[in-house]
């Protein structure tokens, strides 16, 4: 039986102690040992939403909270974890206004496509990110400017470089996304499951 | 079980049942005898706000039910 003595500590403690225990151990049976009624109360509900079924005893000031279950129980997995399992965080990166090289119109219409094209992606398109010649796309009379925020309303993070926008002298004239930095960008890349450049 | 955490960029409050406990250097007594656990929590997923995993000191943490 894994046994805690969390007396003398502030709630949420003893509670996080609790969780400790059981990810590390997946034990059956769990004593926790705490001195104030908020900790034995907070105690004893997590017990019981991880399954286990619980009773106090009181020695003295103190509460012996005792949680039990059947044993093979499998540890809880968090309902974020459940619903996001196979779901991806994708971050698209535009780093020009035109899709591949060659003909500079037909490149063009190819983004524009390419942008509108996106949402079919779904909710894993979690990062589109507009560097360089590709912060035009993002300014007044742009053809997408629609379209991105259309995908911003929606609740898609645009990001736009802000290095950039001053580069072409376009600050005043961004319409869609958040002016970003180099550190933003990385940080974006690096919480990406997948990072597609264009 | 979700905690309520307060996103150290925006200072924004957000709930979120995927942590865990690292740097765990257990139950230090001062001497007075006040207990408090030296111990971190991490997130596992992203802030909402600013897409960080904050780490937070346990003690800074709020009860979650009461």
């Amino acid at each position: 039986m894994k046994e805690i003595d969390a007396r003398g500590l502030a709630c949420p403690a003893p509670v996080l102690q609790t969780k400790a225990a059981i990810e590390e151990a997946n034990p059956n049976v769990i004593k926790v040992i705490v001195d104030n009624e908020a900790s034995k109360q907070n105690v004893c509900r997590f017990l019981e939403s991880r399954n286990y079924e619980t009773s106090v005893q009181e020695e003295e000031s103190d509460f012996h909270v005792t949680g039990k279950r059947e044993a093979g129980f499998a540890p809880e997995v968090s309902t974020h974890e459940k619903s996001t399992t196979g779901g991806k965080k994708i971050m698209v990166m535009l780093a020009t206004d035109r899709m591949g090289f060659g003909d500079d119109e037909l490149g063009l219409k190819l983004m524009i496509s390419y942008i509108k094209t996106l949402k079919e992606m779904g909710p894993e398109l979690w990062r589109l990110v507009f560097v360089n010649n590709g912060v035009k796309l993002t300014i007044k009379d742009s053809e997408v400017l629609p379209v991105l925020k259309g995908y911003e309303k929606d609740g898609l993070h645009i990001m736009v470089c802000g290095t950039c926008l001053t580069h072409f002298d376009l600050l005043d004239k961004k319409q869609v996304g958040e002016t970003t930095n180099m550190l933003d960008i990385v940080t974006a890349m690096q919480l990406a499951d997948k990072v597609i450049n264009i | 079980m979700k905690f309520t955490f307060v996103c150290q960029e925006d200072n924004k409050i957000f709930e979120s049942d995927r942590f865990r406990i690292i740097d765990d250097r257990g139950v230090l007594i001062d001497g007075s005898g006040n207990k408090t656990w030296d111990a971190k929590v991490e997130l596992l997923s992203p802030c909402p706000f600013c897409g960080k995993k904050h780490i937070f000191d346990v003690n800074e943490l709020v009860c979650p039910f009461i």
